[in-house]
Protein backbone atom coordinates (compact mmCIF):
# COMPACT_ATOMS: atom_id res chain seq x y z
CA UNK A 1 0.00 0.00 0.00
CA UNK A 2 1.36 3.40 -0.95
CA UNK A 3 0.06 6.85 -0.24
CA UNK A 4 0.78 10.27 -1.65
CA UNK A 5 -0.60 13.78 -1.93
CA UNK A 6 -1.29 15.35 -5.32
CA UNK A 7 -0.57 19.05 -5.75
CA UNK A 8 -0.69 19.53 -9.52
CA UNK A 9 -2.48 18.00 -12.48
CA UNK A 10 -1.87 18.13 -16.22
CA UNK A 11 -3.63 16.32 -19.03
CA UNK A 12 -3.20 16.12 -22.79
CA UNK A 13 -5.88 13.95 -24.35
CA UNK A 14 -8.15 14.26 -27.40
CA UNK A 15 -11.30 16.12 -26.45
CA UNK A 16 -10.15 16.90 -22.90
CA UNK A 17 -9.70 20.61 -22.15
CA UNK A 18 -8.96 20.44 -18.43
CA UNK A 19 -8.20 17.88 -15.71
CA UNK A 20 -11.76 17.87 -14.36
CA UNK A 21 -12.87 16.48 -17.76
CA UNK A 22 -10.27 13.73 -17.69
CA UNK A 23 -12.71 10.91 -16.94
CA UNK A 24 -14.88 11.73 -19.94
CA UNK A 25 -15.31 8.88 -22.42
CA UNK A 26 -12.30 8.33 -24.63
CA UNK A 27 -12.44 10.18 -27.96
CA UNK A 28 -10.73 9.18 -31.15
CA UNK A 29 -7.88 11.59 -31.92
CA UNK A 30 -8.77 13.78 -34.86
CA UNK A 31 -5.99 14.97 -37.20
CA UNK A 32 -4.20 17.93 -35.70
CA UNK A 33 -5.79 17.54 -32.26
CA UNK A 34 -2.39 18.21 -30.67
CA UNK A 35 -0.48 21.32 -31.78
CA UNK A 36 3.09 20.79 -30.67
CA UNK A 37 4.23 24.33 -31.50
CA UNK A 38 1.49 25.70 -29.25
CA UNK A 39 1.83 23.16 -26.44
CA UNK A 40 5.63 23.10 -26.49
CA UNK A 41 6.96 26.33 -27.96
CA UNK A 42 10.67 26.46 -28.69
CA UNK A 43 13.20 24.18 -30.33
CA UNK A 44 13.75 20.49 -29.83
CA UNK A 45 10.19 19.20 -29.64
CA UNK A 46 8.92 18.88 -33.20
CA UNK A 47 10.66 15.61 -34.01
CA UNK A 48 10.01 13.86 -30.73
CA UNK A 49 7.61 10.89 -30.82
CA UNK A 50 4.04 12.03 -30.26
CA UNK A 51 3.76 10.24 -26.92
CA UNK A 52 6.84 12.10 -25.70
CA UNK A 53 5.32 15.40 -26.78
CA UNK A 54 2.07 14.56 -24.95
CA UNK A 55 4.03 13.69 -21.81
CA UNK A 56 6.13 16.86 -21.86
CA UNK A 57 3.06 19.02 -22.46
CA UNK A 58 1.08 17.40 -19.65
CA UNK A 59 4.05 17.71 -17.29
CA UNK A 60 4.47 21.36 -18.16
CA UNK A 61 0.80 21.95 -17.35
CA UNK A 62 0.97 19.96 -14.12
CA UNK A 63 4.01 21.87 -12.89
CA UNK A 64 2.40 25.19 -13.77
CA UNK A 65 -0.76 24.05 -12.00
CA UNK A 66 1.27 23.30 -8.87
CA UNK A 67 2.95 26.72 -9.14
CA UNK A 68 6.50 25.62 -9.97
CA UNK A 69 6.90 23.10 -7.15
CA UNK A 70 10.41 22.03 -8.25
CA UNK A 71 11.76 25.48 -7.43
CA UNK A 72 13.84 25.03 -4.32
CA UNK A 73 13.96 21.24 -4.65
CA UNK A 74 17.51 20.09 -5.43
CA UNK A 75 17.84 18.20 -8.72
CA UNK A 76 18.85 15.01 -6.95
CA UNK A 77 15.73 15.17 -4.74
CA UNK A 78 13.39 15.42 -7.73
CA UNK A 79 11.97 12.17 -9.00
CA UNK A 80 9.62 10.79 -11.59
CA UNK A 81 7.83 7.63 -12.59
CA UNK A 82 6.47 7.25 -16.10
CA UNK A 83 4.11 4.50 -17.19
CA UNK A 84 3.35 3.42 -20.72
CA UNK A 85 2.37 0.38 -22.71
CA UNK A 86 2.26 1.64 -26.29
CA UNK A 87 4.18 4.91 -26.45
CA UNK A 88 6.59 3.54 -29.04
CA UNK A 89 4.38 1.18 -31.04
CA UNK A 90 3.62 3.65 -33.83
CA UNK A 91 7.27 4.71 -33.95
CA UNK A 92 8.68 1.19 -34.11
CA UNK A 93 6.23 0.22 -36.83
CA UNK A 94 7.40 3.24 -38.81
CA UNK A 95 11.05 2.32 -38.19
CA UNK A 96 10.36 -1.26 -39.30
CA UNK A 97 8.85 0.12 -42.50
CA UNK A 98 11.89 2.32 -43.17
CA UNK A 99 14.27 -0.60 -42.61
CA UNK A 100 12.28 -2.89 -44.88
CA UNK A 101 11.91 -0.27 -47.59
CA UNK A 102 15.47 1.03 -47.55
CA UNK A 103 17.86 0.71 -44.60
CA UNK A 104 18.33 1.57 -40.95
CA UNK A 105 20.56 4.44 -42.05
CA UNK A 106 17.47 6.38 -43.04
CA UNK A 107 15.84 6.33 -39.63
CA UNK A 108 15.78 9.83 -38.19
CA UNK A 109 18.56 10.14 -35.60
CA UNK A 110 16.45 12.26 -33.26
CA UNK A 111 13.73 9.63 -32.92
CA UNK A 112 15.82 6.47 -33.30
CA UNK A 113 16.57 6.00 -29.56
CA UNK A 114 12.91 6.09 -28.58
CA UNK A 115 12.34 2.43 -29.35
CA UNK A 116 13.72 2.10 -25.81
CA UNK A 117 10.72 2.89 -23.63
CA UNK A 118 12.75 4.36 -20.78
CA UNK A 119 13.73 7.23 -23.09
CA UNK A 120 10.34 8.86 -22.54
CA UNK A 121 11.03 9.22 -18.83
CA UNK A 122 14.62 10.24 -19.50
CA UNK A 123 13.52 13.03 -21.81
CA UNK A 124 11.10 14.29 -19.16
CA UNK A 125 13.85 14.12 -16.56
CA UNK A 126 16.15 16.17 -18.76
CA UNK A 127 13.44 18.73 -19.34
CA UNK A 128 12.89 19.41 -15.65
CA UNK A 129 16.29 18.75 -14.13
CA UNK A 130 15.30 15.51 -12.44
CA UNK A 131 18.48 13.74 -11.39
CA UNK A 132 17.13 11.51 -8.64
CA UNK A 133 14.64 8.64 -8.62
CA UNK A 134 13.59 7.84 -12.21
CA UNK A 135 11.62 4.78 -13.20
CA UNK A 136 9.56 3.48 -16.12
CA UNK A 137 6.64 1.05 -15.59
CA UNK A 138 5.28 -1.03 -18.45
CA UNK A 139 2.93 -3.63 -16.95
CA UNK A 140 -0.07 -4.14 -19.22
CA UNK A 141 -3.00 -1.91 -18.25
CA UNK A 142 -2.00 -1.53 -14.58
CA UNK A 143 1.26 0.40 -15.13
CA UNK A 144 -0.39 3.79 -14.64
CA UNK A 145 -1.78 3.08 -11.20
CA UNK A 146 1.34 1.11 -10.34
CA UNK A 147 3.37 4.21 -11.14
CA UNK A 148 1.48 5.97 -8.37
CA UNK A 149 2.27 3.11 -6.06
CA UNK A 150 5.94 3.17 -6.96
CA UNK A 151 6.02 6.93 -6.42
CA UNK A 152 4.39 6.54 -3.02
CA UNK A 153 7.01 3.98 -2.02
CA UNK A 154 9.84 6.21 -3.20
CA UNK A 155 8.48 9.11 -1.17
CA UNK A 156 7.93 6.93 1.90
CA UNK A 157 11.49 5.63 1.64
CA UNK A 158 12.86 9.15 1.40
CA UNK A 159 14.27 8.67 -2.09
CA UNK A 160 12.76 11.94 -3.33
CA UNK A 161 11.05 15.04 -2.00
CA UNK A 162 8.72 15.56 -4.94
CA UNK A 163 7.81 13.39 -7.89
CA UNK A 164 6.12 13.62 -11.23
CA UNK A 165 3.97 10.61 -12.01
CA UNK A 166 3.05 10.41 -15.67
CA UNK A 167 1.30 8.11 -18.08
CA UNK A 168 1.66 8.51 -21.81
CA UNK A 169 0.25 6.49 -24.67
CA UNK A 170 0.11 6.72 -28.43
CA UNK A 171 -2.74 5.21 -30.36
CA UNK A 172 -1.90 1.73 -31.60
CA UNK A 173 -1.04 1.44 -35.30
CA UNK A 174 -4.03 0.45 -37.42
CA UNK A 175 -2.41 -2.91 -38.13
CA UNK A 176 -2.60 -3.83 -34.44
CA UNK A 177 -5.66 -5.47 -32.84
CA UNK A 178 -7.52 -2.99 -30.65
CA UNK A 179 -6.25 0.06 -32.51
CA UNK A 180 -9.66 1.67 -32.72
CA UNK A 181 -10.06 1.50 -28.97
CA UNK A 182 -6.60 2.37 -27.73
CA UNK A 183 -5.45 5.04 -25.31
CA UNK A 184 -3.94 8.24 -26.65
CA UNK A 185 -2.54 11.18 -24.69
CA UNK A 186 -0.87 11.78 -21.36
CA UNK A 187 -1.62 12.65 -17.77
CA UNK A 188 0.86 13.90 -15.18
CA UNK A 189 0.45 14.35 -11.44
CA UNK A 190 2.77 16.29 -9.13
CA UNK A 191 3.06 14.16 -6.02
CA UNK A 192 4.49 14.70 -2.57
CA UNK A 193 4.56 12.64 0.62
CA UNK A 194 1.38 12.36 2.65
CA UNK A 195 2.95 14.30 5.52
CA UNK A 196 4.18 17.16 3.36
CA UNK A 197 3.21 20.76 4.07
CA UNK A 198 1.93 21.03 0.51
CA UNK A 199 -1.05 18.92 1.60
CA UNK A 200 -2.97 22.03 2.60
CA UNK A 201 -3.21 23.17 -1.00
CA UNK A 202 -3.47 19.72 -2.54
CA UNK A 203 -6.12 18.27 -4.78
CA UNK A 204 -6.31 15.33 -2.46
CA UNK A 205 -4.54 12.11 -1.79
CA UNK A 206 -4.30 8.65 -3.25
CA UNK A 207 -3.75 5.34 -1.61
CA UNK A 208 -2.73 2.53 -3.94
CA UNK A 209 -2.72 -1.22 -3.53
CA UNK A 210 -2.45 -4.18 -5.82
CA UNK A 211 -2.86 -7.90 -5.91
CA UNK A 212 -2.00 -10.67 -8.33
CA UNK A 213 -4.72 -13.17 -9.11
CA UNK A 214 -3.14 -16.50 -9.89
CA UNK A 215 -4.63 -18.50 -12.74
CA UNK A 216 -7.14 -20.99 -11.40
CA UNK A 217 -7.11 -19.44 -7.95
CA UNK A 218 -10.05 -18.07 -6.00
CA UNK A 219 -10.07 -14.32 -6.71
CA UNK A 220 -12.53 -13.03 -4.11
CA UNK A 221 -10.45 -13.42 -0.91
CA UNK A 222 -7.41 -11.80 -2.49
CA UNK A 223 -9.44 -8.92 -3.90
CA UNK A 224 -11.20 -8.37 -0.59
CA UNK A 225 -7.91 -8.32 1.30
CA UNK A 226 -6.49 -5.72 -1.08
CA UNK A 227 -9.68 -3.66 -0.87
CA UNK A 228 -9.63 -3.72 2.93
CA UNK A 229 -6.08 -2.42 3.02
CA UNK A 230 -6.64 0.33 0.46
CA UNK A 231 -10.01 1.37 1.84
CA UNK A 232 -9.23 1.03 5.54
CA UNK A 233 -11.04 3.60 7.67
CA UNK A 234 -14.65 4.74 7.81
CA UNK A 235 -16.79 5.52 5.99
CA UNK A 236 -14.97 4.05 3.02
CA UNK A 237 -15.64 4.76 -0.61
CA UNK A 238 -18.72 3.38 -2.23
CA UNK A 239 -18.13 4.80 -5.71
CA UNK A 240 -15.96 2.73 -8.01
CA UNK A 241 -14.66 3.37 -11.53
CA UNK A 242 -13.79 -0.07 -12.89
CA UNK A 243 -11.65 0.00 -16.02
CA UNK A 244 -11.88 -3.60 -17.14
CA UNK A 245 -11.64 -5.70 -20.27
CA UNK A 246 -13.49 -8.87 -21.13
CA UNK A 247 -10.71 -11.21 -20.00
CA UNK A 248 -11.27 -13.83 -17.31
CA UNK A 249 -9.52 -11.60 -14.79
CA UNK A 250 -11.62 -8.59 -15.80
CA UNK A 251 -14.74 -10.72 -15.43
CA UNK A 252 -13.66 -11.97 -12.01
CA UNK A 253 -13.15 -8.41 -10.77
CA UNK A 254 -16.51 -7.30 -12.21
CA UNK A 255 -18.27 -10.21 -10.51
CA UNK A 256 -16.60 -9.46 -7.21
CA UNK A 257 -17.61 -5.80 -7.43
CA UNK A 258 -21.19 -6.78 -8.22
CA UNK A 259 -21.38 -8.55 -4.87
CA UNK A 260 -20.08 -5.59 -2.90
CA UNK A 261 -22.10 -2.64 -1.55
CA UNK A 262 -20.61 -0.21 -4.05
CA UNK A 263 -21.86 1.86 -6.94
CA UNK A 264 -19.75 0.88 -9.90
CA UNK A 265 -19.22 2.78 -13.12
CA UNK A 266 -17.93 0.25 -15.63
CA UNK A 267 -15.48 1.59 -18.20
CA UNK A 268 -14.38 -0.51 -21.14
CA UNK A 269 -10.61 -0.83 -21.03
CA UNK A 270 -8.76 -0.24 -24.26
CA UNK A 271 -5.14 -0.91 -25.08
CA UNK A 272 -2.86 1.09 -22.82
CA UNK A 273 -2.60 2.16 -19.21
CA UNK A 274 -3.86 5.74 -19.49
CA UNK A 275 -7.60 5.35 -18.92
CA UNK A 276 -7.36 4.37 -15.23
CA UNK A 277 -5.12 7.36 -14.57
CA UNK A 278 -7.57 9.62 -16.40
CA UNK A 279 -10.17 8.57 -13.86
CA UNK A 280 -7.82 9.34 -10.98
CA UNK A 281 -7.13 12.79 -12.43
CA UNK A 282 -10.82 13.42 -13.06
CA UNK A 283 -11.75 12.43 -9.52
CA UNK A 284 -9.08 14.65 -7.95
CA UNK A 285 -9.79 17.67 -10.13
CA UNK A 286 -13.54 17.35 -10.00
CA UNK A 287 -13.81 17.10 -6.25
CA UNK A 288 -16.77 15.11 -5.04
CA UNK A 289 -16.83 12.06 -2.86
CA UNK A 290 -14.12 9.48 -2.42
CA UNK A 291 -13.76 7.09 -5.27
CA UNK A 292 -11.85 3.91 -6.00
CA UNK A 293 -10.38 3.42 -9.47
CA UNK A 294 -9.69 -0.23 -10.16
CA UNK A 295 -8.16 -1.86 -13.19
CA UNK A 296 -6.98 -5.32 -14.09
CA UNK A 297 -4.83 -6.98 -16.71
CA UNK A 298 -5.65 -10.26 -18.38
CA UNK A 299 -2.32 -11.57 -17.07
CA UNK A 300 -3.60 -11.35 -13.46
CA UNK A 301 -2.49 -8.03 -12.01
CA UNK A 302 -5.17 -5.94 -10.32
CA UNK A 303 -4.48 -2.44 -9.02
CA UNK A 304 -6.80 -0.16 -7.09
CA UNK A 305 -6.42 3.49 -6.18
CA UNK A 306 -8.49 5.11 -3.47
CA UNK A 307 -8.82 8.76 -4.43
CA UNK A 308 -9.85 11.28 -1.81
CA UNK A 309 -10.42 14.74 -3.24
CA UNK A 310 -9.62 17.43 -0.70
CA UNK A 311 -12.36 19.71 -1.94
CA UNK A 312 -15.06 17.34 -0.82
CA UNK A 313 -13.47 15.38 1.98
CA UNK A 314 -12.52 18.49 3.96
CA UNK A 315 -11.84 17.74 7.60
CA UNK A 316 -11.91 14.05 7.07
CA UNK A 317 -9.01 14.20 4.64
CA UNK A 318 -7.02 16.51 6.87
CA UNK A 319 -7.49 14.27 9.89
CA UNK A 320 -6.42 11.33 7.79
CA UNK A 321 -3.28 13.17 6.74
CA UNK A 322 -2.51 13.88 10.37
CA UNK A 323 -2.96 10.21 11.12
CA UNK A 324 -0.66 9.27 8.25
CA UNK A 325 1.99 11.68 9.43
CA UNK A 326 1.99 10.05 12.84
CA UNK A 327 2.20 6.49 11.58
CA UNK B 1 17.23 8.17 -52.57
CA UNK B 2 17.96 10.78 -55.24
CA UNK B 3 20.09 10.13 -58.31
CA UNK B 4 23.16 12.21 -57.52
CA UNK B 5 24.21 12.53 -61.14
CA UNK B 6 21.15 14.66 -61.89
CA UNK B 7 21.08 16.79 -58.74
CA UNK B 8 22.55 20.25 -58.32
CA UNK B 9 22.80 22.19 -55.11
CA UNK B 10 20.19 24.88 -54.60
CA UNK B 11 21.41 26.99 -51.71
CA UNK B 12 17.92 28.11 -50.74
CA UNK B 13 16.67 24.56 -50.66
CA UNK B 14 19.61 23.62 -48.50
CA UNK B 15 18.92 26.57 -46.22
CA UNK B 16 15.35 25.36 -45.86
CA UNK B 17 16.49 21.78 -45.18
CA UNK B 18 18.83 22.91 -42.41
CA UNK B 19 16.24 25.27 -40.91
CA UNK B 20 13.73 22.44 -40.82
CA UNK B 21 16.19 20.07 -39.17
CA UNK B 22 17.07 22.67 -36.55
CA UNK B 23 13.46 23.78 -36.02
CA UNK B 24 14.37 27.38 -36.83
CA UNK B 25 12.93 29.99 -39.20
CA UNK B 26 14.73 30.03 -42.55
CA UNK B 27 15.71 33.67 -42.05
CA UNK B 28 17.93 32.69 -39.11
CA UNK B 29 20.18 30.60 -41.33
CA UNK B 30 22.52 33.13 -42.93
CA UNK B 31 25.23 31.91 -45.26
CA UNK B 32 27.92 32.34 -42.65
CA UNK B 33 26.01 31.85 -39.42
CA UNK B 34 28.06 29.45 -37.27
CA UNK B 35 26.10 26.24 -36.86
CA UNK B 36 27.50 25.40 -33.44
CA UNK B 37 28.28 28.75 -31.87
CA UNK B 38 25.28 30.69 -33.17
CA UNK B 39 22.65 28.00 -33.68
CA UNK B 40 23.67 25.59 -30.91
CA UNK B 41 23.81 22.57 -33.18
CA UNK B 42 24.76 19.48 -31.19
CA UNK B 43 25.93 16.10 -32.46
CA UNK B 44 22.41 14.70 -32.76
CA UNK B 45 21.17 17.69 -34.74
CA UNK B 46 24.24 17.45 -36.98
CA UNK B 47 23.44 13.79 -37.59
CA UNK B 48 19.88 14.73 -38.49
CA UNK B 49 21.19 17.20 -41.07
CA UNK B 50 23.60 14.62 -42.48
CA UNK B 51 20.86 12.00 -42.87
CA UNK B 52 18.64 14.53 -44.64
CA UNK B 53 21.48 15.59 -46.95
CA UNK B 54 22.28 12.01 -47.83
CA UNK B 55 18.65 11.29 -48.52
CA UNK B 56 18.09 14.42 -50.61
CA UNK B 57 21.30 14.41 -52.65
CA UNK B 58 22.16 10.74 -52.77
CA UNK B 59 25.66 11.26 -51.42
CA UNK B 60 27.50 9.54 -48.60
CA UNK B 61 28.89 11.72 -45.84
CA UNK B 62 31.75 10.62 -43.64
CA UNK B 63 31.81 11.69 -40.01
CA UNK B 64 35.00 13.65 -40.68
CA UNK B 65 33.30 15.59 -43.51
CA UNK B 66 30.76 17.29 -41.35
CA UNK B 67 33.16 18.03 -38.52
CA UNK B 68 34.86 20.57 -40.78
CA UNK B 69 31.63 22.29 -41.77
CA UNK B 70 30.52 25.27 -39.70
CA UNK B 71 28.11 27.23 -41.91
CA UNK B 72 25.54 26.94 -44.68
CA UNK B 73 28.08 28.18 -47.21
CA UNK B 74 30.41 25.36 -46.26
CA UNK B 75 27.58 22.82 -46.41
CA UNK B 76 26.88 23.97 -49.99
CA UNK B 77 30.56 23.52 -50.86
CA UNK B 78 30.68 20.10 -49.22
CA UNK B 79 27.58 18.78 -50.98
CA UNK B 80 28.72 20.24 -54.31
CA UNK B 81 32.10 18.53 -53.93
CA UNK B 82 30.43 15.23 -53.08
CA UNK B 83 28.17 15.47 -56.10
CA UNK B 84 31.06 16.35 -58.39
CA UNK B 85 33.07 13.40 -57.08
CA UNK B 86 30.24 10.98 -57.68
CA UNK B 87 29.34 12.16 -61.19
Amino acid sequence: MSELVVTGLGITCPGVAKPSDAAAPRQEPSPGWFDVSCALPGRGYKRLPAACQYLLAAARNALADADAPFDGVPDERRGLVVATNNAAMELTEHQDGVILASSADEIGPLTAPFFVLSLFASRLATEHGVRGFCLTANSPRTAGLQALRLAGRALACGRADLLLVGVTEERLPESEPGSSHSDCGAAVLVCGPAASTAAETAYGDCRIGDVFLEPGGEPDPALTRAWNVVCAGAPGPVLVDAVLDDSAIGGAVASWLARRPVETRMVRAGAGCLTPMRHVVGALAGGGPERVVITAAAEGAVTMARVRPARHAGEQTISHRTMSARS
Amino acid sequence: MSDSSQVTVDKEELRSLIADALELPVKEIDDHTHLVEDLEVDSLMALEIVVNLEKRYGVKMEESDFKQVTSLAQVVDLVSAKLAASS
